[in-house]
């Protein structure tokens, strides 16, 4: 009874899109939306199922075949449950986003984003390793037409840079795999492309620190690291609003579960000899995305740079090889979805209203919108860290577990990367003082407060950053159960 | 005089090609090429002849193959006199230089 | 009476019922009227304020041994984090502090907001303010106090930016939050070292290793153990904490820049309770300091003390003078818990807190009759408003140290200094002193007695900030004869004279308009030291050094894309040329490449038939 959920999972959302994208549908856009949203909606309650009835994991075979190894098998465990329903959930919140800010072409949009929504699904429960990285390169298409569609002014260049930048980077990832694979097959004589399956440790050392090097830089192009970061502002900033949300709250983590799969789990001899370079290049993330983040004067980047910065704070949890950092490292992953999908939330409001993502510009919008000012005040502050909020949990557990670590080094690390806090309540208060606070503007005198719709989203997202603040122990018992 | 031997042959064939190539690139005269590509297939069909004559007759599927490409090489020139023609009557020049419609 | 401690949870939960049901009357537009939401918020303090004076008996008759109740939060292995209250006498002590103050404030804003736009916004906050200042002053570990102590710089930045359509209030705002993150990184960094200290080296795995209640344990094992550099640098830590909270010597900027708040604001947090945080931290974790740590507190203490004192004499803003001299009183406290008077300390702050909220508030019906906050601008307001002058009075009286309160505390002090034998301390605050009376004594001569031309003023009474401010005067006058003396000497009339002395120079100062100081002195004073401009200057520079990453970031990474970008460009058009439609140069490469690759056969063959 249970494996019905994963071909449910994976597939509900394509067969919306092709509905969606099909002759026979209507083109009026209100039922375009609502059969979206409620393609949405069905995918989350299904995923909040799964995960209600979740026993130890799922798996789901497709057609049964098994050519050189390479088979379709899919396999859902407690990490891949939780980004799961993150990812739905996120879908949701951007669909319902949607509304506001997608006025042309909306059939060709909602299709491209269900679509979407399958291949991220896809990466999380794949097992099979070609699966994943077919997976892995389906969800560029649709990221590129939405940039290339709905974006801001300087979109083809962008578009064309996110594609090919991220594609540079599965390169490595692929070259990753087949070592894997060939290796796998020289040493234990079986031909088999599952993730699970493969045992490493009879591979050599050099071997597996060339492979763990290759996949660092693969899924560093999507975490960010920083030498391999540059895609990121700008995509941020030229994509249209629901798309960067979904860029920064799910594209940014499936970096990250590739990097936890491959080179945490899979890897992890080379890992632990690795552990101080990482926890040196997350420092770096840290400290270089704050700094660059104070002095931009476009709102999205500033928001982005903030990504990269709590992006670094996931990579200082899980290079710190003990319990607390891996489970500050995964918490911060749906924290930090959490909060950034708030934050472009509020830029996208702010966009839509205004026009100008200059912060330079806008100023004093406060006065009229009262309503949005306040509710993006947990979601501020949960992107400063501040207690209560899930952002400082995140934090706290990343920096106690880089702590704890053995060696001098990350001490000393730990307690560099802790004047971040210092450093991100400099530009995100950047953000909030330059949109909110001030004299009212002449040419803002119009402006209306926001409706309904965005401030159920904002308050959804608000809501839930306080929750998983307060109670934090409800995903703390899921990841210990399972992991 | 000396004796004439097969290296001979294979000499004069492969000058008879190399100037039949170097005339065929460069001759700007569309007709002139036709003409170059007879010669670079007469030298082709001397080799062969050469190849079968002081091979003292025994594969005899040289000199087949000789009557083949004379034969191929007529009919390969009538198609390619109607195709200049065809040219001609679009194009208005007789240049080489001036077809360059496949470029990138 | 057990009732009320095992039920505390009701006063930390209560206010957050009156956030919710204001936020969802404005919000469901059924209860928007502003007689609603300042009557729950008012009840939900007098129901905190019962509980705290009940506890306030029960800890100080009864009870033996601190109350306390623990809830798991979160925790990993065997390492857990808890919340929960923990009532013992100190705690009972700020509690009961809190309580009065904060209703009388409440009382106060309903009168002083009532013609303000945004009413309920700020009622939510000063709920919320009782929220997370009632968790601080229960929590039962480390961490605790950690997370409701950065709850309350937020709400405390809220406030500040309350009247955030201006532009100068905003940028203060920042500076406030900046600051006291701070201090709060060092505080977190702090109980990142402890945690890890206690578990790794000290080996203490039952989960207790930030508690409160364990500390004397504690300093037991700290003692026998070998680490003495790390001890003291974990502690130096924590006590920047708690230095930039209470608004030290070098961190007092924030406490300056949060003036721009509304002045009831000022005297709830920025005065009696929130600045008081950091000398509740230093109590609880008193059993754990070294001598080191100690002197620090001392040094910088009494730092803070004489030259905020020092700065104040010549501030005519009368708020900027407020903080400077909360500032310097706080230094004071810090003083005697650095020698290790707790009690002293305790009841310094006690009383200090009603009588700068006193002033504060009466700052505040200043600004509000003659519409300036300079004391230069204001007519003579004791003939327009004797209350106003009686009770500024009544608490320049007890901040000097003259007669109320402020002499009981003053008086002890000035002899367990002299007991104890440190002379130059006793010298130091008796300058201090006489430096407190001038300022706040010139104050008044300014406010109340000297007229410089500015006849603006709105008269209006109001009956709730009148009998707020009655309410308050009645506790600063009450611990003058609560608290016993310890011993009336020559010490004291040589503090009582100095005062006097003080008194009438700042009499003389008022009438001539002029400070009598060596010029240099004054300017140093007029630029308060110059510490907000070494701020601008470090900002300046930090921005500066960050602009370097952004350059970086620009000239760098965004160049290596666009360069590789640029060169693929390049090297295809060039090869691109080879495709230009000539068919004979097209049948010269394809004969070129065939003979090359064919050389390449023959001659790879000869090679191996060679070998």
């Amino acid at each position: 009874m249970e494996s019905i959920f994963v071909p449910l999972l994976i597939f509900i959302p394509i067969i919306g899109s092709l509905l969606i994208m099909s002759p026979i549908f209507s083109d009026n856009e209100k039922q375009i939306r609502h059969t979206a949203k409620l393609f949405a909606l069905l995918h989350f309650i299904i995923s909040v199922f799964s995960i209600i009835f979740f026993n130890n994991e799922y798996t789901f075979q497709l057609n049964g075949f098994n050519i050189f190894g390479i088979s379709s098998s899919f396999r859902i465990d407690i990490l891949s449950m939780l980004l799961i329903v993150l990812t739905s959930f996120i879908f949701v919140i951007s669909i319902f986003f949607s509304k506001e800010t997608i006025k042309k072409s909306q059939k060709l949009y909602y299709s491209l984003i269900l679509f979407l929504e399958t291949s991220i699904i896809g990466i999380f429960s794949a097992s099979d390793m070609i699966l994943f990285f077919l997976f892995w390169e389906l969800e560029l298409i649709p990221m590129y037409l939405l940039i290339l569609k709905w974006g801001s002014a300087n979109r083809e260049k962008t578009a064309l840079k996110f594609i090919l930048y991220t594609f540079l980077g599965s390169i490595f990832i692929l070259i990753g795999i087949l070592l894997l694979y060939v290796f796998n097959y020289l040493y234990t004589n079986t031909l088999t492309m599952d993730m699970f399956a493969i045992n490493t440790y009879l591979m050599d050392e050099p071997v597996k620190n060339i492979i763990f090097i290759l996949f660092f830089i693969g899924f560093g192009v999507k975490i960010p690291i920083i030498p391999f970061h540059n895609w990121l502002s700008d995509t941020h900033s030229q994509a249209p609003s629901p798309v960067s949300i979904i860029l920064s709250a799910i594209l940014l983590k499936i970096g990250a579960y590739g990097f936890i799969r491959f080179n945490f789990t899979l890897l992890n001899e080379a890992f632990d000899k690795y552990a101080l370079i990482i926890m040196i290049f997350a420092l770096i993330n840290i400290i270089y995305a704050s700094f660059c983040a104070i002095h931009q004067k476009d709102l999205k980047r500033i928001i982005a740079y903030s990504g990269i910065s709590h992006m670094g704070i996931f990579l200082l949890g899980l290079s710190a090889l003990n319990e607390a950092g891996t489970l500050g490292a995964i918490f911060q992953l749906f924290s930090h979805a959490l909060i950034t999908a708030g934050l472009f939330t509020i830029a996208g409001i702010i966009y839509h209203k205004c026009g100008t993502k200059n912060i330079i510009r806008l100023k004093g919008i406060g006065s009229k919108m009262p309503k949005l000012m306040m509710i993006s005040i947990p979601i501020i502050l949960g992107a400063i860290a501040v207690p209560l909020t899930s952002g400082f949990i995140a934090e706290f557990l990343c920096f106690l577990g880089a702590f704890f670590n053995i060696s001098d080094t990350a001490k000393l690390i730990t307690a560099i990367a802790l004047l971040s806090m210092i450093f991100s309540s400099v530009y995100i208060l950047k953000i909030f003082h330059g949109i909110f606070f001030g004299e009212l503007q002449k040419k803002y005198y119009k402006l209306k407060d926001i409706n309904s719709n965005s401030f159920a989203i904002l308050l959804t997202l608000a809501g839930y950053i306080i929750f998983f603040g307060i109670f934090p122990f409800i995903i703390f018992n899921a990841i210990q159960g399972g992991f | 005089m000396f004796n004439i031997t097969l290296l001979h042959y294979l000499i004069l064939a492969l000058i008879l090609f190399f100037t039949g190539f170097i005339g065929l690139i460069t001759s700007k005269n569309t007709i002139k090429i036709l003409i170059f590509i007879e010669i670079m297939m007469s030298a082709i069909n001397l080799n062969f002849i050469a190849f079968t004559t002081f091979k003292n007759y025994i594969f005899l599927t040289g000199m087949v193959f000789a009557v083949f490409i004379t034969a191929i090489s007529a009919l390969q020139s009538a198609i390619a006199i109607v195709l200049i023609y065809l040219i001609y009557k679009n194009k208005e020049t007789m240049k080489s230089e001036e077809i360059e419609e496949i470029k990138g | 009476m057990e009732f009320f401690v095992n039920n505390i949870l009701i006063t930390v939960l209560l206010p957050l019922w009156v956030v919710l049901t204001i936020i969802s009357g404005v919000f469901f537009k059924y209860a928007e009227n502003r007689k609603l939401t300042a009557l729950l918020t008012l009840f939900s303090t007098f129901i905190g304020m019962i509980f705290a004076l009940c506890i306030l008996k029960y800890t100080h008759s009864t009870l033996t041994a601190p109350v306390e109740t623990n809830y798991l939060w979160f925790g990993f292995q065997n390492i857990n984090f808890y919340l929960g209250t923990y009532t013992d006498k100190i705690s009972s002590v700020f509690l009961a502090i809190l309580m009065i103050i904060s209703f009388i404030v409440q009382l106060y804003s309903y009168g002083y907001m009532k013609n303000k736009e945004d009413f309920n916004r700020y009622f939510v906050y000063l709920n919320l303010f009782n929220f997370s200042m009632t968790g601080l002053i229960l929590s039962t570990n480390l961490l605790q106090m950690y997370v409701f102590w950065e709850l309350v710089g937020v709400i405390s930045y809220l406030l500040v930016g309350f009247y955030y359509k201006k532009e100068d209030v905003s940028l203060s705002a920042k500076k406030v939050f900046i600051i006291n993150r701070i201090g709060d990184c060092a505080f977190l960094l702090g109980i990142i070292m402890l945690s890890y200290f206690s578990i790794f080296i000290l080996n203490i795995s039952d989960g207790s290793f930030l508690m409160f209640s364990s500390s004397n344990t504690f300093l037991k094992e700290v003692s026998e153990s070998a680490y003495p550099v790390i001890w003291n640098i974990i502690l130096l830590l924590l006590i920047i904490g708690a230095i930039v909270k209470s608004a030290q010597f070098p961190f007092q900027q924030w406490l300056i820049e949060a003036m721009k708040a509304p002045s009831p604001v000022s005297a709830l947090i920025h005065s009696a309770t929130m600045v008081c945080m950091g000398i509740f931290l230093i109590i609880r974790i008193y059993p754990l300091l070294t001598p080191y740590i100690l002197k620090l507190i001392i040094i910088i203490g009494l730092i803070t003390a004489l030259f905020n004192a020092f700065i104040a004499i010549s501030q005519n803003n009368i708020k900027k003078m407020l903080a400077y001299s909360t500032s310097s009183q706080l230094g004071f406290m810090f003083t005697a818990l650095g020698l290790g008077f707790l009690p002293i300390a305790i009841i310094y702050l006690v009383i200090h807190s009603f009588t700068k909220a006193l002033l504060f508030l009466n700052a505040g019906q200043i600004e509000m009759i003659c519409n300036t906050l300079n004391m230069n601008e204001t007519p003579p307001l004791r003939k327009y408003n004797i209350n106003l002058a009686i009770l500024w009075l009544i608490s320049a009286l007890s901040l000097s140290g003259l007669f109320f309160g402020g002499f009981n505390s003053k008086e002890l002090l000035l002899n367990s200094l002299h007991n104890s034998g440190n002379n130059i301390i006793l010298f130091l605050i008796l300058l201090t002193s006489f430096f407190s009376a001038f300022y706040i004594f010139k104050a008044y001569f300014f406010i109340f007695e000297t007229d410089f031309g500015n006849k603006n003023i709105t008269v209006e009474k109001d009956f709730k900030i009148t009998s707020a401010m009655m309410l308050m005067s009645v506790f600063v006058i009450l611990p003058g004869f609560i608290f016993k003396l310890s011993n009336l000497n020559l010490l004291c009339a040589i503090s009582v004279i100095i005062g006097i002395i003080a008194v009438f120079n700042a009499y003389i100062c008022a009438k001539s308009n002029k400070i009598f100081l060596p010029a240099f002195l004054l300017k140093l004073s007029c630029k308060e030291l110059y510490i907000p401009e070494i701020y601008n200057f470090i900002s300046s520079v930090f921005l500066k050094f960050t602009k370097l990453f952004f350059y970086i970031e620009k000239f760098i990474f965004d160049f290596i894309s666009e360069i590789t970008a640029k060169i693929i460009q390049k090297i295809s058009l060039i090869i691109s040329r080879i495709q230009n439609g000539n068919i004979q140069s097209y049948i010269s490469y394809s004969l070129f490449t065939t003979g090359v690759i064919f050389m390449i056969l023959v001659l790879s063959y000869i090679f191996m038939r060679g070998v």
